[in-house]
């Protein structure tokens, strides 16, 4: 066969491979928001299972639609795996912005990385990523959960005012950061309460019904306290609904927590509850306010912390309750 | 007459290959495309009666967990018991909210995570089961509020968008609405509202691939008395599943086609029809399922004309596979013909130049096939023609030559002088008679010798002519020639070249008898042995030495060239050899002063050669 048959014959193959790619629809589309105007952020969120998280993504969607700015999320429902798909996949609209809320503080580095490469810059928010360098996301925005800690162990360490006492420390999820910095920020300040040790540590797993029933072991092993310090207000009422049973409705000991939720709010009316320690998820302000100076050329600090509030029954209507 | 057009062979080749490729082409993509659209159609029809069976079912299932929540709550009497306090302050409020909110937790996780219960209180109380914080509204004041706590039994509140009650991220749900009446005043004390989560089921609906369109039909037939008379108000509503919305279609509305249809059909399934069937009309599919606890009923559509929708692709594909199929196969084809008519058609070509004269045509070897050893054969045989061309062409260019030579030797003019010489010697001596025999002689000689002109002669007239010549040279030279001459009267008319004899003999005469003092004798015999004619001249003239006798063969064998002398005999020999090739033989016997004979042999068969 001569060379100009075979040559005529591999055009027709290769239209036959185009017109087949044509037909089976796997050309490539440009994403529909390359079309619109408004600047594209996009969110990708840990989970939306508490009201803090609900208010967290709520809070980020409605500073984003006020100040015109079209934003794609999705949430990982707490898994972690997921949330690197979910990540995977907002990058493929090329945001300008990824936000990121991390399920977890380690292995989200090589996502965080990709998003560089694309030109999509990182914003941290309401936690932490370690295997990231600081050149790898424009800001972290976040509350300071040792401080959390710290002021929690403040509130039951003056309300023993040198009585000895034992604290029950109600952690979240094993392995999170914000669980690993509230308990470190509880314990290093506690130290300046030589009265009060820590009775024993219990998971709530955040969750409200699986520290009922964690609490609830921990009391039929036998083990006292005087105090319980919950690292989130899911945490706390679980341990108030247990204690409230166990007294008859008459909860003798201080309950304190952090997040500051409407729950909490209400519990705290009800005297049920001793303290709250306001971890602000209205954080979407401070995140469009870095975007905004982003786009002006203006230094971004590498890291903002939203202070939190301590409340007490005294100051509650100061409370938010999300 | 009507000259029938002539084809060519490669378009013979080009229409057989063509038809014999092209239609198992056309037919194997026809037959392939029918058995996969059928499959395809078949399949997809199925598949969108799954899904629908399959959403259905999950939607089926949700709902009934969500009536026996609602039950289950509204019947609760801890929440009766709540619900008929009376709180003295906000604080006890709270306390209330709070514990029963933790202990309905247990619902959401005991049944499915979508399912949230929410217990609005006359007074105040608010109540709910998940982690949703309330939006903080005055949800007494609610339409929705009012429809439940003023019914007598459950109300299913039609999928809307966000949530009744709480601050949620999830867009479309549900709700059951079941009020709590206190059993002694028969007032409602709160209104339990279960409401579902459907993100999931929609999203699941958005994505399916199959183009089908959920709607959920609420069917709402009131009955009413008016003046006296009974007035069946149909208010029927569709709800529509877009992307991104939710949409309720009332009766009167301008809707889409297959809304419209839809509603067209509500009547029937309202009436005794089964809980679930699938039936094509108006050229859509019509799926509909009657949900066990609630009167809605699920309806899926989808166009017939869509399940053909992925045969585009499958039709594109075809056709652009038949196209493609079919020029490789043309093309095929047409280098198949062109590879087998090629050397055909330069086959032709070649036959053509050689029937034109042209005998330096070759052709190059093509291929290791037939045709290729054809090649080799046709260049053979152009070889051996031209060869033959060329043998026959120098064959009669000697001919021509001998001929000439011939025609010359018969009108030479010594020999004519000498004739008319002697004839006017014979006329002044006044032998008439002689003269009349002379003349008569040199006649037959001429007669017999031109011949018409022709190149063949029967034996009898060679003879005569040999005989005309030795009578004229009889006279001539008087009485010192004498011959004989007898022929086989089988042999008279035997075809041979004429001139053959009168060379022969006058070689006899001028070589043999004309030196001899006393003359000599010629003795010319015609006769037949065995299948050879035989004809032989002896002459008992001065003979020919071994030498020159040894010299002559090879002369006529060819083996030297001639010379002038003997130049008779070998034209001769060239010209018997010409007529008959190697059927015949010419012998030379002499011994010196005894005489020559010279004998002629041709083996009887087809006279020319």
């Amino acid at each position: 066969m001569g060379q100009s048959k075979l040559r005529l014959l591999v055009i027709l193959l290769g239209a036959l491979i185009v017109l087949g790619n044509i037909s089976s629809g796997c050309s490539k589309k440009n994403p529909e928001h390359q079309k619109n105007d408004r600047l594209l952020i996009a969110l990708s969120a840990c989970d939306k299972n508490n009201a803090r998280s609900i208010a967290l993504i709520s809070s980020v969607l409605e500073e984003a639609e006020k100040n015109n700015m079209s934003i794609e999320w999705r949430c990982a429902g707490g898994s972690f795996t997921k949330q690197k798909e979910d990540i995977k996949k907002l990058l493929e609209l090329m945001p300008q912005y990824l936000i990121i809320v991390p399920a977890r503080s380690l292995g989200l580095g090589e996502a965080i990385k990709e998003a560089n490469q694309q030109g999509t810059k990182v914003i941290l928010l309401d936690g932490q990523v370690n295997d990231v360098t600081e050149n790898e996301y424009l800001c972290r925005i976040s509350t300071d959960p040792e401080w959390e800690g710290i002021a929690s162990a403040r509130i039951i360490g003056e309300f023993f005012n040198g009585k000895k006492a034992k604290v029950l420390e109600i952690q979240g999820k094993k392995g999170t950061s914000v669980s690993k910095e509230r308990s470190s920020g509880f314990r290093k300040e506690l130290c300046n309460y030589p009265n009060l040790e820590i009775a024993g540590v219990v998971y709530g797993d955040f969750d409200r019904t699986v520290t009922q029933q964690n609490i609830r072991k921990f009391i039929e092993a036998g083990k006292e306290f005087d105090a319980i310090f919950a690292h989130s207000d899911e945490e706390g009422l679980g341990a108030l609904e247990v204690l409230r049973k166990l007294w008859d409705d008459e909860i003798r000991i201080p309950i304190v927590s952090v997040n500051g939720q409407q729950d909490v709010k209400k519990a705290l009316i009800a005297n049920k509850y001793y303290a709250c320690v306001e971890s602000t998820p209205y954080l979407g302000n401070h995140v469009i306010h870095v975007i905004q100076n982003d786009m002006c050329g203006a230094r971004i600090s590498r890291e903002i912390i939203v202070e939190g509030k301590v409340v007490t029954r005294d100051n509650v209507s100061e409370l938010m309750g999300y | 007459m009507i000259m029938k057009k002539k084809s060519e062979i490669r378009k013979k080749f080009l229409r057989y290959f063509g038809t014999f490729s092209v239609i198992p082409v056309v037919l194997f993509c026809t037959i392939s495309f029918a058995y996969i659209s059928s499959n395809q159609v078949k399949n997809k029809k199925s598949e969108v009666i799954s899904e629908m069976e399959y959403v259905s079912k999950e939607l089926d299932n949700l709902l009934q967990d969500v009536y026996r929540i609602g039950k289950t709550v509204s019947e609760d009497e801890k929440v009766h018991q709540v619900l008929n306090k009376t709180f003295s302050s906000v604080s006890e409020r709270y306390t209330y909210d709070i514990s029963l909110s933790n202990e309905l937790s247990y619902v959401s996780k005991y049944y499915n995570t979508r399912i949230d219960v929410y217990i609005i209180g006359e007074n105040g109380g608010l109540y709910k089961s998940g982690y949703n914080s309330f939006k903080e509204e005055e949800y007494r004041d609610k339409e929705w509020y009012q429809s439940i706590v003023n019914s007598d039994d459950l109300v299913w509140i039609e999928p809307y968008t966000g949530s009744l009650i709480a601050k949620t991220l999830n867009k479309y749900h549900l709700a059951l609405g079941v009020p709590v009446i206190n059993i002694k005043t028969g007032q409602a004390t709160g209104a339990v509202v279960v409401e579902l989560q459907i993100d999931e089921l929609i999203n699941y609906i958005l994505e399916e691939k199959h183009g089908q369109q959920f709607y959920i039909v609420v069917p709402n037939t009131t009955m009413l008395i008016e003046n006296e008379n009974v007035k069946i108000y149909e208010e029927d509503r569709i709800i529509a599943i877009y992307e991104d919305s939710l949409y309720a279609y009332e009766k009167d509305d301008k809707k889409p086609d297959n809304i419209q249809q839809t509603f067209n059909n509500i009547a029937y399934w309202k009436k005794d029809f089964p809980s679930k069937a699938t039936m094509e009309k108006n050229g859509y599919i019509f799926s509909y399922y009657q949900f066990e606890k609630s009167n809605w009923i699920l309806v899926g559509t989808i166009k017939v004309l869509q399940l053909y929708k992925p045969l585009y692709n499958i039709i594109l594909i075809s056709v652009v596979g038949t196209v493609v199929l079919l020029i490789i196969a043309i093309f095929a084809s047409y280098s198949m013909s062109k590879t087998v008519t090629k050397p055909i058609l330069l086959l032709k070509e070649s036959v053509a130049n050689v029937q034109e004269g042209n005998l330096d045509v070759r052709i190059e070897k093509i291929g290791n096939d037939e045709i290729g050893d054809l090649s080799i054969q046709f260049n053979k045989m152009v070889i051996s023609i031209k060869e033959l061309v060329n043998r026959i062409y120098e064959e009669q260019k000697k001919l021509h030559e001998y001929e000439l030579m011939l025609l010359q030797a018969q009108i030479n003019p010594h020999f004519l002088y000498n004739t008319l010489d002697s004839l006017i010697w014979l006329l002044r001596m006044k032998q008439l008679d002689e003269a009349v025999k002379m003349t008569m002689a040199l006649t037959n000689f001429f007669r017999t010798g031109l011949n018409k002109g022709k190149d063949t002669i029967s034996l009898k007239e060679e003879v005569l002519n040999a005989e005309s010549y030795l009578t004229i040279q009889q006279m001539r030279y008087k009485n010192k020639l004498s011959f004989n001459v007898s022929m086989d009267s089988r042999l008279e008319e035997f075809l041979l070249p004429k001139m053959i004899l009168q060379p022969l003999v006058e070689n006899s005469i001028y070589h043999g008898i004309k030196g001899k003092p006393n003359g000599g004798f010629i003795e010319l015999k015609c006769y037949k042995t065995d299948d050879r004619v035989i004809i032989s001249v002896t002459d008992n003239g001065l003979g020919i030495s071994e030498e020159q006798l040894a010299y002559l063969k090879k002369q006529i064998n060819k083996e030297v060239n001639h010379n002038s002398s003997s130049y008779g005999l070998i034209n001769v020999n060239e010209r018997l050899n010409l007529f008959f090739g190697e059927r015949c033989q010419l012998k030379i016997e002499s011994i010196l002063g005894e005489g020559t004979t010279i004998t002629i042999e041709i083996t009887e068969g087809d006279n020319h050669v």
